[in-house]
């Protein structure tokens, strides 16, 4: 849309709600790259990222007429991100698929390395990736969303309902067990 | 409060999660605690380990994923989830509606449903394929030299350039669907050249060249007009050909995959395979849908660029059975 840059996101998720698909397109080029990136640090393979992210800007279409905004668009969109993926997880149990964290993440792009470069990326994101997996799973979901997705801890807080105290908490405590286990891999100082 | 106690707001500091009067105490005691430097500095160096790990993994959205959200939805219109809902309006015959469907299509099938629906949508198609080989042959192939492209492809100093393809390269496309080869466009030389005799409803092509020495790349794009009766489709294809050849864009398709194999290449994407075959006088393409090899239709493609006088003309058809 020609204007759309002018627009808020609360303006145009009224616009959606109005029937305007221009207005929904807008919306998902604004937020697509956030939300499939936080289906991938979660640990999405990139096909199962699309599909999530898929659902995710669906199931905001349709809830389009009853949404109300009393905090951030980015705020609704990772609160319906979050509820996907915990469902998808779910799903992923009952079905005995495997939904472990892909810690390859990481169908890595090719570019223009050096193959040293390369391999010591790849090195750098298998060790990160595994130790990241061993996280429990609301701990590394509240560090991806202050590291990765770059919220605010109020933010958060209300996507995950929980206090601000408790995010604080979470990703000290995150960040200790990342450390711990980084410096067991010798990718860090040791950690006392 | 002891250092034990900091190490937590040390955390939320990083982020700026706290209030200001909290974060001014933190500062205070970091300007004198040398140990609680050292843990903000261990904190920060951990964090960014992290985000260089997120770094080298595809975290945007692959192409085109806005127009396969609109075509889910639509196809979801179609089975009455839209009007169950309440969300105003069906839009199940509407244009948009099956441009987004044919968006989410596999790419072969694309080809075939676009040809059934429209020749011109299917030619369309097939010429944004047939230039973005040419482009990549021509780019890629040492020998020969392409006398205008290349000259333009290799300039040292980066920058624009725009060439009608019209006045750059020869060929000729053509799609096999059941036994029924349709050709989509010829070539024929022209008195000072070269030029594409192309039926009356593709129109303004343009070949733009964009060398980006930042990403050690250059970008190649191929724009065409397809017309039906009143009805123009402007349309796009952007092929990025890194130093490498990998990690190209082809015509909405993401490459994940290149692969060269003597005088052929390979190219995977996510939904469907394509591989192109080079020589000094032509190239073909053939591609199917999923990873099991399956081929759901043929196309070919001949083309030569403007060549030395001994090649002008030379340009030969191969093909390749499904």
């Amino acid at each position: 849309m020609a204007d759309g840059a002018d627009i808020t996101d609360q303006e145009l998720m009224q616009r959606v709600a109005g029937g305007d698909e221009l207005a929904f397109e807008e919306l998902i080029r604004r937020f697509q790259d956030q939300i499939f990136g936080f289906f991938r640090r979660n640990g999405a393979g990139v096909q199962d990222a699309e599909d999530l992210a898929q659902e995710v800007f669906i199931k905001i279409y349709r809830s389009s007429g009853s949404y109300v905004p009393t905090a951030s668009f980015a705020t609704f969109a990772y609160t319906v991100a979050r509820n996907c993926w915990i469902d998808f997880i779910r799903r992923s149990k009952r079905r005995g698929t495997s939904c472990e964290f892909d810690e390859t993440l990481l169908v890595v792009e090719e570019n223009c390395d050096s193959p040293g470069d390369r391999m010591r990326r790849q090195e750098l994101e298998r060790e990160v990736g595994a130790a990241l997996a061993r996280l429990p799973e609301k701990q590394r979901q509240t560090l991806i969303l202050a590291e990765g997705q770059g919220l605010k801890y109020q933010e958060i807080a209300r996507i995950m309902d929980i206090p601000v105290g408790t995010v604080k908490s979470r990703i000290f405590s995150a960040i200790k067990t990342l450390r711990e286990s980084l410096a067991r891999r010798g990718m860090m100082p040791p950690y006392e | 409060m002891n250092c034990e106690e900091y190490a937590e707001d040390l955390t939320a500091y990083i982020h700026a999660g706290l209030d200001e009067s909290r974060a001014a105490e933190v500062e205070r005691h970091l300007a004198e605690c040398p140990e609680c430097r050292a843990e903000l500095a261990a904190q920060r160096a951990c964090l960014a380990l992290l985000r260089q790990s997120w770094a080298g993994a595809q975290s945007g959205a692959p192409a085109g994923f806005a127009g396969r959200v609109l075509g889910r939805l639509h196809e979801e219109d179609v089975d009455g989830l839209d009007e169950a809902q309440g969300v105003a309006g069906r839009r199940e015959g509407s244009a948009s509606a099956r441009h987004y469907r044919q968006l989410q299509l596999p790419l072969a099938r694309r080809v075939g449903e676009g040809l059934r629906r429209s020749p011109y949508l299917a030619a369309s198609l097939i010429l944004h394929a047939a230039a973005a080989m040419i482009i990549i042959a021509l780019l890629i192939r040492p020998e020969p030299q392409p006398a205008v492209i290349t000259t333009t492809a290799i300039e040292p100093e980066g920058g624009t350039y725009t060439q009608d393809i019209r006045q750059s390269v020869v060929m000729s496309a053509w799609l096999e669907r059941r036994g029924r080869p349709s050709v989509l466009l010829r070539a024929a030389p022209v008195e000072g050249g070269v030029a594409l005799d192309i039926p009356q409803f593709v129109e303004n092509q343009a070949l733009t060249l964009v060398d980006d020495p930042e990403l050690g790349c250059i970008k190649a794009y191929y724009s065409a007009e397809a017309v039906s009766g009143q009805t123009v489709q402007a349309q796009r294809s952007v092929v990025t050909v890194p130093a490498r050849l990998a990690g190209l864009r082809f015509g909405g398709e993401t490459l994940l995959r290149a692969i060269e194999l003597g005088d052929r290449l390979e190219f995977w994407t996510e939904r469907g395979w394509l591989e192109l075959t080079a020589n000094a006088t032509g190239m073909a393409l053939r591609g199917g849908q999923g990873g099991d090899g399956s081929t759901a239709y043929r196309a070919g493609v001949t083309g030569a660029a403007i060549l030395p006088e001994r090649r002008r003309g030379a340009a030969q058809t191969r093909e390749f059975s499904a």
